[in-house]
């Protein structure tokens, strides 16, 4: 608990930190404008979706392996927060999108195979409302595992079938395009992104476990009042 | 400038939004665990 507040004192100062870097410390974009600002937090929201999934996919696999309860509540855990941060994806997408190529929505390799991530996702959530007993839990790890299929499609998406919109690589270390104030501002970003994924995750892996001890009483008091 | 300030803020609105959600959902199952535990003892 000690360990969780202090983190969530440092990620909101950072917060407050990187919010000034992005507007007042990092230049303008020549090319795109003000509208580039979004990439400072587009871009980590990505990657913390895709650190979350992959999260999900490893306790998914570890969970099909050791029936540990606690696996399965890592699992969810990550899976819901990966959903909350790949809709910021997809909200701040067209965002950018609407103000650089004054359009919405493209159906282009990236953008589609990430609603087909969200769509996966969002079944994901939605089937482990689905049941109560112990098929829930190996239904979700299969899913998973397979929905975690998706995530290198997205990423490699743009490599394989091209896109005008998105860059192969966002960031590179033998790049030296990008201004270094560009590069401060963006990592400081990502750092503080990563580090309220875990922050969430704890605070999320917390609550699921509280709600299977509730669940179990629940069901004990069920079969007991039968017998 | 603004709007895109404002797009910022409400990313990060939405995530400490979500974070309370989590404590305000920890914090009622704590308190209905705490009673199923307390009726359980009381009916044993």
């Amino acid at each position: 608990m000690q360990i969780e507040k202090l983190l969530g004192i440092v990620i909101t100062l950072l917060m407050v930190l990187s919010i000034l870097l992005v507007f007042s410390y990092a230049p303008e974009e020549k090319q795109m404008g003000i509208p580039q600002r979004i990439f400072y937090f587009h871009v980590p929201a990505a990657w913390n979706a895709f650190l979350a999934f992959a999260v999900t996919f490893a306790t998914s696999i570890a969970y099909l392996w050791k029936r540990s309860e606690k696996q399965d509540s890592l699992a969810v855990a990550s899976a819901e927060i990966g959903f909350v941060f790949c809709t910021i994806v997809l909200v701040s997408g067209p965002i950018w999108a609407k103000a650089t190529w004054n359009t919405w929505w493209n159906w282009e390799p990236r953008l589609t195979t990430t609603l087909i991530l969200w769509l996966l996702y969002a079944g994901y959530l939605v089937l482990r409302t689905a049941f109560t007993d112990d098929r829930k839990r190996n239904y979700a790890a299969v899913l998973g595992i397979l929905a975690f299929v998706n995530v290198p499609v997205v990423y490699f998406s743009v490599r394989w079938w091209g896109s005008i919109l998105h860059p192969v690589d966002v960031i590179k270390p033998t790049r030296v395009e990008m201004d270094p104030r560009m590069r401060i501002a963006f990592f400081v970003s990502l750092f503080t992104f990563t580090l309220f994924y875990i922050y969430l995750l704890l605070l999320r892996y917390r609550v699921e476990r509280v709600s299977q001890q509730v669940e179990k009483i629940q069901q004990q008091t069920l079969q007991q009042q039968q017998v | 400038m603004n709007y895109f300030i404002g797009a910022y803020i409400f990313i990060w609105l939405l995530l400490m939004g979500y974070t309370i959600f989590l404590h305000q959902k920890q914090n009622r199952l704590q308190r209905t665990l705490e009673f199923l535990k307390a009726l359980i003892e009381k009916h044993e």
